[in-house]
């Protein structure tokens, strides 16, 4: 059950990750400038350039808040040591690829493999909950379902982090919803680990919103993606996760789809969206070009970058309501 | 903004909550419960696969036809659009 206590530990926890986020990006914007780690900008005609990689602000946000929590929440410091495991692996992980590309299919192993302290320290129950059907037991399949839930997740929310705002607006909307949902729920890691990650990401979201002046980079998104999995699995929270990240599942599962295996952006030829001279996106007509989430938006007609944005977001809420409807329907015993 | 294109993705993705759902009772209410009066752990092992096997055949049917669907819905949209 939830207690006050637990409610005034996840304030605190969003205030400061909340915080720290919002110190350490201005701060990461001139250092990163000053040693040249940038990338370009190419959704915008004059293609300007961005510092990269200001995910490790959202990496270093939730280390603190966790270590936070770890002090404070003594009955559950092992759910939080092995959350900040993974995280921390993962967001190594990101930090390598960021600096020196990975292989397209080392990158998702690596990440599977991260998701090993949640099954060697036990902290899963291999018995999710699904809405009609209640209660499940899947002993032996459960963790083999850990190890490739942390995979497909870092990599679904590594593959939206496409425009400006993409992946932290999506991600925030994502996390409120699993915040909401642990309440529903009753799930006190839930609450508390939801809470940290999302006040780092609301506060990431104000410099990476269009116009961007700083890039996540692979140490943001795949941070995240480890967060929200873990999450999931640790807060029982596996069905109303799917749901809610209906966005960032359908980019990842319609991209391979269509291209017909795991590649690198950088491999792929045809590029799934173009930029037209008055700075609108549109979508490419390409049929070598993989079907993402942007260019099934763009079908319907060309958009802004923002605009594109928005709609990735307004999925995101429907996605959410969704979630919050499935949560519902498991705490009513339907 | 072109509304309507956005609120049938959103069509798409309550097709695909719904039946999602609606695939996993299917799962659990007629797959998982069958059973063959046997107690030869060979049996138990075969019908164990025969359960694991049926319902992931069923999930790959199931993502065969989303993807099937958002490729129409894609490439018919675009060409409409030119």
């Amino acid at each position: 059950m939830i207690s006050i206590t637990d409610l005034i530990f996840a304030a605190t926890g969003f205030t400061i990750s909340f915080i720290i986020t919002f110190i350490l990006v201005p701060f990461l914007i001139r250092k990163f400038k000053e040693k040249g780690i940038v990338g370009v900008d190419v959704h915008k005609p004059e293609k300007p350039e961005i510092p990269e990689m200001g995910g490790l602000s959202i990496l270093i946000s939730i280390i603190v808040s966790t270590v936070f929590l770890i002090i404070v929440c003594n009955n559950l410091t092992k759910f939080f040591t092995t959350f900040l495991m993974v995280v921390v692996v993962v967001g190594i992980i990101g930090a390598i690829d960021d600096i020196k590309p990975l292989n397209p299919k080392l990158k998702p192993t690596l990440t599977a493999l991260a998701s090993l302290p949640i099954i060697i320290f036990g902290t899963y129950v291999p018995r999710p909950v699904f809405p009609i059907i209640g209660k499940t037991r899947l002993t032996i399949v459960y963790p083999l379902l850990i190890i490739a839930g942390l995979a497909v997740s870092t990599n679904a929310v590594n593959m939206l982090d496409v425009f400006n705002g993409s992946m932290a607006g999506t991600c925030s909307i994502l996390l409120l919803t699993l915040l909401i949902s642990s309440i529903i729920l009753g799930s006190s890691i839930g609450i508390l680990l939801s809470a940290i990650t999302l006040g780092s990401l609301v506060a990431f979201f104000y410099y990476n919103k269009y116009p961007a002046k700083i890039f996540s980079g692979d140490v943001g998104s795949l941070t995240v993606g480890a967060a929200i999995a873990t999450i999931a699995v640790m807060g029982r929270l596996e069905i109303v996760t799917i749901v809610a990240m209906m966005p960032h599942i359908m980019n990842g599962f319609h991209s391979l789809a269509s291209i017909g295996g795991l590649l690198e952006r950088r491999q792929i030829k045809a590029r799934p969206t173009k930029v037209l001279a008055d700075g609108r996106l549109a979508a490419s007509k390409d049929p070598k070009a993989p079907i993402t989430l942007a260019r099934l938006i763009l079908a319907g007609g060309p958009l802004y970058e923002n605009e594109v944005v928005k709609v990735f977001i307004l999925l995101s809420i429907y996605s959410g309501v969704l979630a919050i409807l499935t949560a519902l329907l498991i705490a009513w015993g339907l | 903004m072109n509304y309507r294109h956005i609120f049938s993705i959103l069509g798409i993705i309550t097709l695909v909550w719904a039946t999602m759902l609606l695939g996993l009772v299917f799962i659990w209410k007629f797959i998982v419960p069958i059973s063959y009066p046997s107690e030869s752990y060979i049996m138990q092992f075969l019908i164990g696969f025969f359960k694991v096997g049926a319902s992931g055949t069923l999930a790959l049917i199931w993502l065969y036809l989303w993807n099937k669907l958002v490729q129409i819905y894609f490439w018919k949209t675009l060409k409409a659009g030119t």
